[in-house]
């Protein structure tokens, strides 16, 4: 047990070192260093080499990373392309779909967007209701999705339809790559809790779909589906593992009413120093009880950090992590909502409605109003314990009565 | 960076399983806790003889001079099994203090030779800090050391000292002096003239405490740890270390319930299905692994940081402590609810689990205490607070 670098460890972090610093320029724009990044491959290293990675093992992946946030270099493209996207086309896919779509994804050229949840199917993903059928070479589809995020900026859908409801709802599904632009889509900006729109309806109405951008077999879409999803939780939760990071530079004057998730994902990393700055100027430091809360968040920000260290060395050995990732998103939901509380806690009426100018106030303010939907995308965190249960602990499924029927004479919501 | 344990611990932990196994099945440290030792000193020659009572004692001190990490494998294996042995309050708590007292002054004859025996499982001890007032704190630390001419001279009660009435040797935390930091680390041979001991009532029968009564114990001053007028310096690091066994400890514990509730769950069945497929059941199972895995993370981390004799020791250790201790409580009430009514009978083993974890709990501080600690080691002290 050691956590410094082996030899050949500390090699690589020379070799990217002097890579970062050959190709990295300060204030370079996103564009450009988007570019650079997919050039290299380093925009997703762990790809084949023949799909714009670099085939890299997972310790060069973490150093490059650990490299990158040291000199406050951003990250490669985020959201739903290169995390969960370009992982499914890559395993699923046909040679065309790679060569058409990983490169612009890579760089960042081309938005996507997750057309997955509709009103009656959430939870339930297995439910959904939107029809594609076949004519000739084409499909056509109708139906609504919903909470889609950032479907007004996106070129690109993962689209998940229903070719046939007279099979079981699991078997019915079928995955496919939908052009934001055709004709028949429609996006209807929803107002969330926090004022802003950032999610939409997504409404489709006889979209045609070449049948080449069918992605996996007719009624494998459940199955195609999961290397997204898994890919999804495997995301959210490493945001939580880097665990405390007071090397990441987030400024507080990033912070401001707008500030999205992402932004406050990077306060979060900051947040134990950021949360005991707060108690010190609010005069709570002295308070018992606002010490002991302290403790505990911060042993929370510390345990996912270690954890994060057992992930990254089964990762390292070539093994795939084990138990302790599988409880990574769930764990991150329930930190962030332990920082937003305290926050609030600490700064009592302060946080009601901070002034422009007091930027750890603000934070305060706007974690509060984000922090409710951490625990609900991506698999609300009752659907992380039952996974948790069933898959990591082998606990028996609840006895259901949908899962054998034909779709269409099932109970549905919506 | 590889956090995981090397071949060599590896083969330690495989042997302490396989040998906790076969020696300590609940029947015997059920039998092992009505006795006045409370374990078998059989037993404890043997496990000093696989090196275990000497795994991190340096060489210098006749020890194996391995590692922490070493030592919190097997903790996490005698946690496990409620291993009856004076294994944490000699190796865990006086050996330590007498490895960092080491640090501070060298030792003397006495104390060395105490610190070689430990090792060599010759002989058992233990720590003596809190008294009536129960606290890890400056003000409770009362029992008086008067110097008189070569010695010093004790009188005062200590309690809830972990198998204090059977160790060869007291380390005992008294107060010389009249401010707070006058505090003084001693050797005292457990048959000292002067020293009454008593087995105390103990909710945990599988780890023994013991209440200590001086008067007018004589100690010569050679018996002092450490610095003999600000104990602190070695008393401080010895709490953080015993913290770091004591989460290791815990951890075994915590896992042994975990196992054991899972597995009941699947077997026990309830209106026509296995309980372990109610959603009730299976969140509290999920939130379990939550808590246990976190608590692994920070147990072995906390060994890495013990090992290598990092800054970040005051802070980590009490940090591994709260949070393992209240993995193990979580996980130990859970287990006997997950049981149902047989969970709630003196047959099944479910509460020697809850009244160890009970007193894991509150030993060497509580969670507030441990919290308070992990801010203080952080740097975040009280505004306007001493020191
Ligand atoms: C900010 C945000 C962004 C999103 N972005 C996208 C996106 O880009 N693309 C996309 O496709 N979707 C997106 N979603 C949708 C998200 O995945 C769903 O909201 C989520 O899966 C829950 O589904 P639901 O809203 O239908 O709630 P429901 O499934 O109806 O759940 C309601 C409540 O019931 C509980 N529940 C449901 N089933 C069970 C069960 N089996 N056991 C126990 N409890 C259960 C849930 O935990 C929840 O508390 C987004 C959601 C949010 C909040």
């Amino acid at each position: 047990m050691d956590l410094r670098d082996t030899p050949g460890e500390a090699k690589l972090r020379e070799e990217i070192r002097g890579w970062l610093e050959a190709n990295y320029e300060p204030g370079i724009s996103q564009s450009d260093w988007y570019k650079v990044l997919a050039e290299s491959g380093w925009a997703a290293p762990l790809w084949p080499e023949q799909y714009g990675g670099r085939g890299a093992s997972a310790s060069e992946a973490i150093i490059f990373n650990q490299e990158r946030q040291k000199i406050g270099a951003e990250p490669p493209p985020t959201g739903i392309g290169v995390p969960m996207a370009g992982p499914t086309i890559i395993a699923h896919g046909t040679e065309e779909q790679k060569e058409r779509f990983l490169g612009p994804m890579l760089r960042g050229e081309e938005v996507w967007c997750q057309l997955f949840s509709e009103p009656g199917a959430g939870s339930d993903l297995a439910a959904i209701q939107t029809r594609a059928e076949l004519k000739g070479d084409t499909w056509h589809v109708s139906g609504q999705k919903v909470w889609t995020t950032h479907a007004q900026l996106a070129r690109w859908g993962i689209l998940m339809a229903r070719h046939d409801p007279s099979l079981p709802k699991h078997a019915g599904i079928t995955y496919f790559i939908m052009d934001m632009q055709a004709e028949g889509v429609e996006i209807v900006p929803l107002k969330e809790m926090t004022g802003e729109a950032v999610f939409n309806e997504v409404f489709m109405d006889d979209v045609e779909i070449p049948d080449d951008l069918r992605v996996g077999a007719l009624g494998e879409g459940w199955k195609v589906s999961m290397t997204t999803l898994a890919n999804e939780r495997m995301a959210l939760g490493l945001g939580g593992l880097g665990g405390s990071d007071e090397d990441a530079e987030i400024k507080l004057e990033e912070a401001d009413a707008e500030s999205s998730l992402e932004t406050m994902g990077k306060f979060i990393r900051r947040g134990p120093r950021a949360l005991i700055e707060l108690a010190e100027r609010a005069g709570a430091i002295n308070d018992p009880l606002i010490r002991d809360e302290l403790a505990r968040v911060y042993t929370m920000y510390e345990v996912n950090r270690f954890t994060g260290y057992r992930i990254t060395t089964a990762l390292m050995k070539g093994r795939g992590p084990g138990v302790e990732a599988s409880t990574g998103k769930l764990s991150y939901n329930l930190l962030v909502r332990a920082v937003a509380d305290l926050m609030i806690r600490i700064a009592g009426v302060g946080a009601l409605g901070a002034p422009d100018d007091d930027k750890l106030l603000k934070v305060a303010e706007r974690l509060n109003l984000v922090v409710p939907a951490t625990s609900i995308y991506g698999g609300t965190d009752q659907i992380q314990r039952n996974i948790i249960s069933e898959r990591v602990l082998g606990m028996p499924k609840e006895p259901r009565t949908d899962a054998e029927q034909p779709f269409s004479e099932i109970k549905k919501g919506g | 960076m590889d956090f995981a344990f090397n071949d060599e611990q590896r083969e330690i932990q495989e042997s302490a399983k396989r040998l906790i196994a076969e020696t300590a099945s609940l029947d015997q440290v059920v039998a092992l806790s009505g006795s006045e030792l409370g374990y078998d000193p059989e037993a404890y020659k043997h496990i000093a003889e696989l090196g275990w009572t000497g795994m991190h004692v340096p060489e210098e001190f006749g020890g194996v001079g391995l590692t922490y990490v070493e030592l919190i494998v097997v903790l996490e294996q005698m946690g496990g099994s409620l291993y009856p042995s004076p294994f944490f309050a000699s190796v865990c708590l006086a050996a330590n203090a007498l490895i960092e007292g080491s640090k501070i002054a060298p030792l003397s004859d006495d104390n060395a030779a105490l610190l070689a025996a430990i090792a060599a499982g010759e002989k058992t001890a233990t720590l003596a800090y809190t008294e009536p007032g129960g606290k890890y704190i400056p003000p409770d630390v009362k029992l008086a050391a008067r110097r008189d001419g070569d010695d010093y001279v004790l009188n005062g009660t200590k309690n809830y000292v972990i198998d204090g009435h059977t160790a060869d040797a007291i380390v005992t935390v008294a107060r010389f002096g009249e401010a707070d930091g006058e505090i003084v680390l001693l050797n005292v041979p457990g048959d000292a003239p002067g020293l009454t001991r008593t087995e105390a009532h103990a909710v945990d029968p599988t780890r023994k405490l013991a209440t200590l009564e001086f008067a007018d114990v004589r100690v010569p001053a050679s018996a002092a740890i450490g610095d003999p007028e600000f104990a602190w310096s070695t008393l401080n690091p010895t709490m953080q270390l015993g913290a770091v066994a004591l989460a290791a400890e815990s951890l075994g514990a915590a896992q042994h319930c975990f196992d054991t509730a899972l597995t009941y769950t699947k077997d026990r069945v309830q209106f026509g299905r296995p309980i372990a497929s109610f959603q009730a059941v299976k969140h509290i199972c999920a939130d379990l692994l939550m808590a246990v895995e976190g608590s692994r993370s920070a147990a072995y981390y906390a060994g890495w940081v013990a090992a290598e004799q990092r800054d970040e020791l005051p802070a980590i250790g009490p940090l591994a402590k709260a949070q393992v201790c209240e993995a193990f409580w979580e996980t130990a009430k859970a287990n006997i609810q997950l049981h149902g009514g047989i969970g709630f009978t003196y047959e099944h083993e479910a509460h020697y689990y809850y009244r160890r974890a009970t007193s894991s709990r509150v030993l060497l501080g509580d969670t507030s205490f441990n919290r308070e600690m992990l801010l203080q080691g952080l740097g975040v002290a009280p505004v306007g607070a001493p020191n």
